[in-house]
């Protein structure tokens, strides 16, 4: 059963009621033994029997429910309790108590006020949305929100219900499909909640307040008629063609940006105008029916997963000892190019200062301009103005020479993708920095060990695989070699996480992590276009699996040069299975196509546009010619799998000699670092749920067809006979 | 001076004429810049830095006390101070004089100091009239009252005033300094033809140093704000291949009748910024710095507003008798060209035993300056003069000239709007 069960409850002491005078009660919540207030199913039946104990105490005019917690109103639900549901039956009957509790809560007698002093998100911002008033503190800390459908459910405890008709349906579909937290000042705007108080002087101006709600009778009219909507919000939403425009378009939104792979939002929507003209009771079991039939989807299981991952992945320092981590004041990058430029911005956008080297003036400046157009994209839509543009650029310094550099706490290597000429680079770097300085390489593929070999102070040197475009990529791998320090680990780890991105530690191989399963998979389709496949069949299929792009647009967006470089240092590493296909080579070197950044690679690309390149049929034919290979004909399953069973195969093997420390960790690297669809749960999710068993098999299948290199790996030949899975506690088939 | 002032280290960025590449760089951001570009390439500790004292001539309104925004911008810590000083185009001479001030008094131990100007975005102001009708606006209440106001409205309140003409016309005289030059025209006697050659002068003597890589010792190559589409790393006013003939087509500018000063033999509207570090002599030596030089002594006089193309005799002679030196002791000297008519009215002032009796009180001439040891690099005809700037470039420019000829002692003067002169003697040794 479920965590939301009413019954056999022992209390837990989360709730205490206060008398305040004057007819003013305090019922506070502090969870014990926790950081932050969230409702499980005990936390919620002590709720409740606060409220059966409220209701009989004619002595309370206005009960306040305040949080005791720092920064925090009320998380949410423990999504726990979510995960270890498995039938629908259940699923309803946990939004069912969530929802009695929260009506209970509505219908006292006395007056409720919600007062958010912190996070009120999800089953928190369910439990102040049954208040008769909400007021906030104009903290940082405060944001109000339902995020549900980001974890593939709804609110299931009357949010859909009660949002809506608080705040307008326009506002509240912007709340409830896209998850989107907002803060005090926007929630006020909405009349989410009626007031808000500096947060200096909450305690005052909430007392005041208090008094007007509880001795002023005029007060509680004044202030529900200030929630009247606006007049544009009352054309659209109150006549049935406004209602449904706004429905509609709101729908074409969602398909659009889910493309049809998360049915949460799409099914929130539904209750949402299904419920428009319902009476309370029947919205609320409509919306329990909805969040019971999401509740126990794989996305929604998947997508709590990579959710714990990542709040694991926060706290993750990357090593076993307790080395400290170095906080870096001042920072360098050599090479100003693509990467080069990306990285400048990543630090100077995180105020470090930093001094960017190149070997001429021109390539500095191309260093400047790509770190200026991130900007001018975040001008654009409005994360930052003019003026916060230019001291973040301010921020970036150049040289020609390594003045400064004795200054510098970090140093990231950015120079071509080649091993003799970074050992160099490197070396002269090294030279001239203090003995503190952490240097590291971003490189993509080629071994950090071999790198360390030409430094004096290997330990204070690492990979620090950035990914392109670096602001929008929000994976980082951190690669230590043999000799890499702990200290210099933990510090780029506590960088990363600084600049907002995820870091993961992965072990020195050729192609890292990413890489070395993505480019097999790659190179896959490549083999299968030379195969005589159709191109834009192959993207559709891969699209269709939920990859962000297709196997040919990724390669022409990533540069085919960048691409071809890369698998040919894996061909070097891994030898015959990670054989470079004819075609790409024929592509990058032969024919020299660059991709979408000089506008031709496997599609033509013109603006936004693009069409398959118009020789590509006479390419294709040429390599066929030359290597011996016919036309064969696939079906769509076996394109497919020939595709995802490459980068399955390759991340079992990366599991298996430990590249990394655990599944869940690959799994998000994936997931950022590639764009695998967060709804599958990453690549080795993906395997467990499919079942490690037809995985084998399917594999087997392919290694008579196409050769050896889909050899299963021990690790998955082990699963399968074990009964076990990756991931604990998934059944196997 | 009780000790000479070591300046660790100075650079500038390209000048630009007014309107060209950097118009659209504020003078906040040249100067963000520069003093960066400096506190990396000294790699001094910033903690150590008490001050930074800024000279700029037409502040922004969008950067008041520009020498904290500047501070602030170039990552100086937020508990160093700075200000900025303004005596019109010797701003940039003044912070370090400033400084050396501070420092002798023993009010700081280090100071970064420097200049920073864009002509370029002097901006245009509403007329009184425009004024009045926009205030007149705000007040009116009623429908009613707004039309009224708005009835009001004639096109010529639209005419601007412009920062820039302002800013160059003398308050007291009236006078534009094109027309001040134009006096010591008559004064001093001096032709068209000797101007236009000294201004040619000029031209050949920067594009030598371009050329030989000299001003690249000094100049840091800038991306360009805000777009940063390019690197700009050469002065853009040296006319290269600069001919008499060229000269000579020009008409007068300021007195188009009987004139002889043109935009060819006149300095141009610049814009660009520059830096140095300094200490006192002692602090250096106890820190262990090689400094570019030193400030031996300084001085500034003033004079009738009408003739303020002087300035550097009178300062030069106040710093002569103040320090003891005299022209045959300088073994170069930069004189700030202004006018080519000024520089050359100086020199004709320097020699005059009659000039300097009646002038500057003395009993006889200054001296002569040796056309070999004057602006060896050229000057601000070819250079341009973004007016906050010139005092800290003419510093750093003669110090590293005297460096390079194996050199000890020179002399650095310019003239100053409004009546004044200002003189530095910089020994390298």
């Amino acid at each position: 059963m479920s965590d939301f069960n009413l019954k056999n409850i022992d209390f837990l002491g989360a709730f205490k009621l206060e008398n305040q005078g004057h007819g003013v009660f305090h019922l506070i919540f502090d969870l014990p033994g926790e950081k932050v207030n969230k409702f499980s199913g005990a936390v919620l039946a002590e709720l409740d029997s606060f409220l059966d104990k409220i209701e009989l105490m004619p002595e309370i005019d206005l009960l306040c429910l305040v949080s005791a917690k720092k920064g925090i109103f009320v998380a949410g639900a423990d999504i726990n309790g979510i995960l270890g549901i498995t039938n629908p039956g259940e699923a309803e009957l946990a939004a069912k108590a969530g929802q009695n509790v929260f009506n209970k809560l509505a219908q006292l007698k006395c007056t409720t006020l919600a007062v958010i002093n912190g996070a009120c998100l999800g089953g928190g911002c369910e439990y102040a949305l049954a208040c008769d008033f909400r007021v906030a503190s104009d903290s940082s800390k405060v944001t109000i929100g339902l995020p549900e459908v980001n974890l593939g459910i709804l609110p299931g405890w009357g949010g859909t219900q009660r949002l809506p008709k608080l705040i307008g349906m326009q506002n509240a579909l912007g709340m409830i499909l896209a998850g989107k937290a907002i803060n005090a000042k926007k929630a006020w705007k909405q009349h989410l909640v009626d007031q808000y108080f500096s947060e200096e002087f909450l305690e005052e101006q909430l007392e005041n307040f208090c008094k007007q709600l509880s001795q002023n009778p005029n007060f509680k009219t004044t202030m529900i008629a200030k929630r009247e909507k606006g007049l544009s919000a009352k054309l659209l939403e109150d006549n049935v063609i406004g209602q449904s425009v706004l429905f509609h378009k709101a729908k074409e939104g969602l398909i659009k940006k889910t493309k049809g792979f998360y049915k949460a939002p799409l099914v929130a929507l539904d209750v949402l105008e299904e419920t428009l003209d319902m009476d309370l009771e029947a919205g609320l079991a409509v919306e329990s029916k909805a969040f019971a039939e999401l509740a126990v989807t794989d996305t929604c299981k998947n997508l709590i997963q990579v959710f714990f991952t990542s709040e694991a992945l926060k706290k993750e320092t990357g090593i076993l000892t307790k080395a400290e981590a170095i906080q870096f004041k001042k920072s360098a990058v050599i090479g100003a190019g693509v990467m080069g430029g990306g990285i400048a911005w990543a630090f100077s956008n995180k105020d470090i200062p930093i001094r960017m080297k190149d070997l001429n003036w021109d390539a500095v400046q191309k260093g400047y301009e790509s770190a200026s157009q991130v900007y001018s994209q975040l001008i654009k839509i409005r994360k930052y103005d003019e003026r916060q543009v230019a001291l973040k650029m301010n921020h970036i310094s150049s040289t020609l020479d390594y003045s400064g550099f004795k200054n510098v706490d970090i140093v990231v290597e950015a120079v071509v993708e080649n091993i003799n000429v970074k050992k160099s680079v490197l070396a002269e770097v090294e030279e001239n920095l203090s003995e503190n300085t952490i240097l590291t390489s971003n490189t993509s593929s080629l071994s950090i060990t071999e790198m360390a070999t030409s430094l004096k102070r290997p330990e204070k040197f690492a990979g620090l695989h950035f990914f392109n475009p670096v602001n929008r990529m929000p994976l980082v791998e951190i690669i230590p070699g043999e000799k890499t320090s702990d200290e210099t680990i933990t510090s780029l780890v506590s960088l990363v996480k600084k600049m907002g991105k995820t870091p993961v530690v992965v072990q020195n191989c050729p192609g890292f992590l990413v890489n070395r399963i993505l480019i097999p998979y790659m190179n896959e389709a490549a083999l299968i276009l030379q195969e005589g496949a159709n191109m834009e069949r192959v993207d559709e299929l891969i699209l269709s699996f939920g990859m962000p792009m297709g196997p040919f647009t990724l390669a022409d967006e990533v540069g085919i040069d960048v691409g071809y470089h890369v698998a040919k240092i894996l061909e070097d590493g891994y030898g015959e299975r990670m054989k470079t296909a004819e075609i790409l080579e024929y592509v990058a070197v032969d024919q020299k196509l660059l991709g979408k950044k000089a506008g031709l690679g496997f599609y033509q690309h013109q603006g936004k546009e693009k069409i398959p390149n118009p020789d590509l049929k006479e390419m294709i034919s040429k390599v066929q010619n030359d290597n011996n290979i016919s036309t064969t004909l696939f079906s769509d399953p076996t394109i497919i799998d020939r595709c995802i069973l490459s980068m399955v195969n390759e991340a079992a093997k990366c599991i298996e000699e430990k590249v990394v420390s655990c599944p869940e960790y690959l799994d998000m690297a994936m997931i950022m670092g590639s764009g695998f669809p967060p709804f599958r749960g990453g690549l080795l999710k993906y395997a467990d749920q499919r079942g490690i068993s037809d995985i084998v098999e399917s594999l087997q299948k392919l290694e008579d067809k196409f050769g050896e290199r889909f050899h299963p790996a021990k690790i998955l030949i082990d699963h399968q006979k074990a009964s076990t899975t990756f991931y604990p506690g998934v059944q196997n088939g | 001076m009780k000790e000479r002032i070591a300046i660790i280290d100075g650079i500038r960025t390209p000048f630009a004429k007014a309107g060209t590449s950097l118009k659209n760089v504020p003078a906040q951001e040249l100067g963000a810049f520069i003093f960066k570009e400096l506190l990396e390439r000294t790699g001094f500790p910033q903690d150590q830095i008490d001050e930074l004292i800024l000279g700029n001539v037409g502040q922004p309104s969008g950067a008041a006390n520009i020498a904290r925004v500047v501070a602030l911008k170039a990552g100086l810590d937020k508990k160093t101070p700075a200000y900025t000083v303004h005596r019109n185009c010797a701003s940039g001479m003044e912070s370090i004089t400033t400084a050396a001030n501070k420092i002798l008094a023993g009010e700081a131990d280090v100071i970064l100091a420097g200049g920073t100007e864009s002509m370029s975005q002097y901006p245009l102001i509403f007329g009184k009239k425009m004024t009045s009708f926009f205030g007149s606006l705000s007040m009116a209440k009623t429908p009613a009252q707004k039309l009224g106001v708005l009835a009001t409205f004639r096109p010529s309140f639209l005419k601007p005033r412009i920062a820039v003409m302002e800013g160059l016309t003398d308050p007291i005289c009236g006078m534009l300094m094109g027309n001040t030059a134009e006096v010591l025209a008559k004064e001093f006697h001096i032709d068209r033809d000797a101007q236009d050659q000294y201004a040619l002068q000029s031209h050949i003597k920067a594009e030598a140093a371009i050329q030989s890589g000299k001003f690249a010792e000094e100049i840091v190559p800038l991306p360009v704000f805000p777009k940063f589409k390019t690197v700009m790393s050469e002065d853009n006013g040296v006319r290269l291949g600069q001919s008499i003939e060229a000269l000579g087509k020009l008409r007068p500018y300021f007195d188009r009748v009987n004139g002889s000063v043109t935009v060819g033999n006149a300095c141009p509207l610049t814009d660009g910024a520059a830096a140095v570090l300094l200490m006192s002599e002692s602090k250096a030596k106890e820190l262990g710095l090689k400094p570019m030089g030193f400030l031996r002594d300084y001085a500034y006089a003033g004079l009738d507003p009408h003739r303020m193309g002087l300035g550097p005799v009178f300062s030069s002679a106040k710093v002569f008798e103040k320090s003891g030196l005299t022209t045959e002791d300088m073994d170069l000297v930069e004189i700030n060209e202004a006018f080519a008519v000024q520089v050359i009215a100086n020199l004709k002032a320097w020699e005059s035993d009659d000039f300097c009796k009646k002038e500057l009180g003395l009993d006889k001439a200054l001296g002569t300056i040796d056309p070999a040891i004057l602006n060896p690099n050229g000057g601000a005809i070819a250079l341009g003069h973004p007016v906050g700037t010139t005092g800290t470039r003419m510093i750093i420019t003669l110090l590293k000239e005297l460096k390079r000829q194996g050199k000890n002692r020179g002399l650095a003067t310019l003239c100053i709007g409004g009546g004044q002169g200002g003189a530095v003697i910089l020994e390298v040794e």
